[in-house]
């Protein structure tokens, strides 16, 4: 006599592969949304990175051709500046050297915004944004009167220039909030040397 | 599921027949199973060999696929490295550069003796880079170090003292004779990259004299080594500095 055999699972396994495969589905979905989220938060900070980076270059450069008795306020440590007035050298005339308009680079009254100006104040003036990102304070820096991050300095702000005889050393923090409301940072530093 | 694995018998008694698989007729030998048991249930699954086949391949790509993501990981510090190390020399040429230029080799040199603020006072030929770890022989677990075309040579130094008096060379005095050792900045110094031997005080002659004090031109080897995540590191800058403005200074 033969019976009749059904193929199939029974309810139990298929309770049991459902639960399987739910756990094993939620974990990698939970790994993939962690690292979807560092892959984002990755980027913002790289590209904050390049454009501190491409900021600090453009300040470099704009200083390097400078003559060092005109930058104005000379600032030294621990007593910063965020905002440099200099004179360009054109060139030579005559055996002379041939300076260009008063430009000045620092931060807006706001204190958010990195600009550069020429003829500030005059009927020519030029005015350009750099940078709309710049943070209340340096990196780690408070407002509390001490040096809280280390390097001589209290209570710097987002871009700070500090004098040292020919040359300048420019701080740069430059902030962006993440979709998470978690805050990203990028701080760069150099010294340029004037070379007028 | 298809026929696989399903047998059927059939036969005149004598000799049976067992139908594969396949549809063809195949012969029972001795031992035929017909009418002592039933035919074994054919187990549907994989073999031992290729599990393991399958798990060997599953390994070998997740290690590569791990492989890949660690030099991923490398490859970004080894970029994040070489950017601290190049902006560490960049910058500290540019210290340099602030200097006064006749100070600078006097300042950054290995000779702690003719630093122009007195003794010891310069910021010497080491430097620390932030973010970097020095080699295990790394001079005062510095990084950073600043190279001039110089050479270390031996200095014989002869005085006289007591006796005679108000009068040199009367007699009668003591003659110490001292040898030193000293860094001094030479043009015959051999270094294809840094451009010597060259003149270097414009007086077109290359000479064996100290020009620490009155050279035009200085050739600068900016050199950074570290401890890398791939092993030691070293970058190296050179340069030369010239004074522009000593003639129109003079």
């Amino acid at each position: 006599m033969s019976t009749l055999r059904r193929a199939g699972f029974t309810l139990f396994e298929v309770m049991i592969a459902l639960a399987l495969i739910g756990l094993v589905v939620t974990k990698v979905a939970m790994v993939m949304e962690e690292a979807r989220r560092a892959h984002e938060q990755e980027s913002v900070s790289m590209a904050l990175e390049d454009q501190a980076l491409e900021l600090i270059d453009k300040i470099a450069y704009a200083l390097y051709g400078a003559d060092a008795e005109t930058l104005d306020p000379i600032m030294a440590p621990p007593f910063p500046t965020s905002k440099v007035n200099f004179h360009v050298s054109l060139g030579v005339e005559d055996g002379l050297p041939v300076w260009g308009d008063p430009e000045v680079i620092g931060l807006t009254e706001d204190g958010r915004q990195l600009f550069w100006g020429q003829n500030v104040g005059e009927g020519d003036e030029r005015m350009v944004v750099w940078a709309n990102s710049v943070s209340a304070m340096l990196q780690d820096e408070l407002m509390n009167g001490i040096d809280d991050n280390g390097n001589e300095l209290a209570d710097e702000l987002g871009l700070t220039f500090v004098m040292d005889q020919r040359s300048v050393t420019i701080r740069l923090t430059l902030e962006r909030m993440h979709d998470d409301g978690k805050k990203v940072q990028a701080t760069k530093e150099t010294t340029v040397t004037c070379r007028n | 599921m298809g026929p696989r694995g399903k047998h059927a018998l059939e036969g005149d008694g004598a000799c049976a027949t067992r139908v594969n698989e396949m549809g063809s007729r195949e012969r029972c030998g001795r031992g035929s199973l017909r009418g002592k048991v039933r035919a074994p249930r054919a187990r549907s699954g994989l073999t031992i060999v290729e599990v393991v086949v399958a798990l060997s391949v599953m390994i070998v790509a997740a290690s590569i696929f791990c492989q890949m993501l660690l030099t991923t990981s490398r490859l970004r510090q080894i970029n994040r490295e070489n950017a601290l190390a190049t902006d560490a020399a960049r910058v500290q040429l540019e210290r340099i550069r602030n200097r006064p230029f006749l100070e600078i080799y006097k300042s950054y040199n290995e000779e702690l003796a003719d630093d122009p603020g007195g003794q010891g006072t310069g910021p010497g030929h080491l430097f620390t880079v932030d973010g970097l770890t020095p080699l295990d022989d790394a001079p005062q677990g510095k990084c950073g170090r600043v190279r001039f075309p110089s050479s270390q040579v031996q200095v014989t130094t002869t005085t006289t003292s007591g006796g005679g008096g108000k009068l040199k060379g009367a007699g009668g005095g003591t003659t110490t004779t001292t040898t030193t050792l000293q860094w001094q900045l030479r043009e015959d110094f051999q270094d294809e990259e840094l451009g010597m031997p060259r003149d270097l005080n414009g007086n077109n002659v290359v000479d064996t004299a100290n020009h620490s004090a009155d050279y035009l031109i200085l050739p600068v080897r900016i050199t950074v080594e570290w401890k890398g995540v791939s092993g030691p590191r070293r970058i190296e800058l050179v340069t030369q500095l010239g004074d522009f403005k000593r003639e129109d200074d003079g």
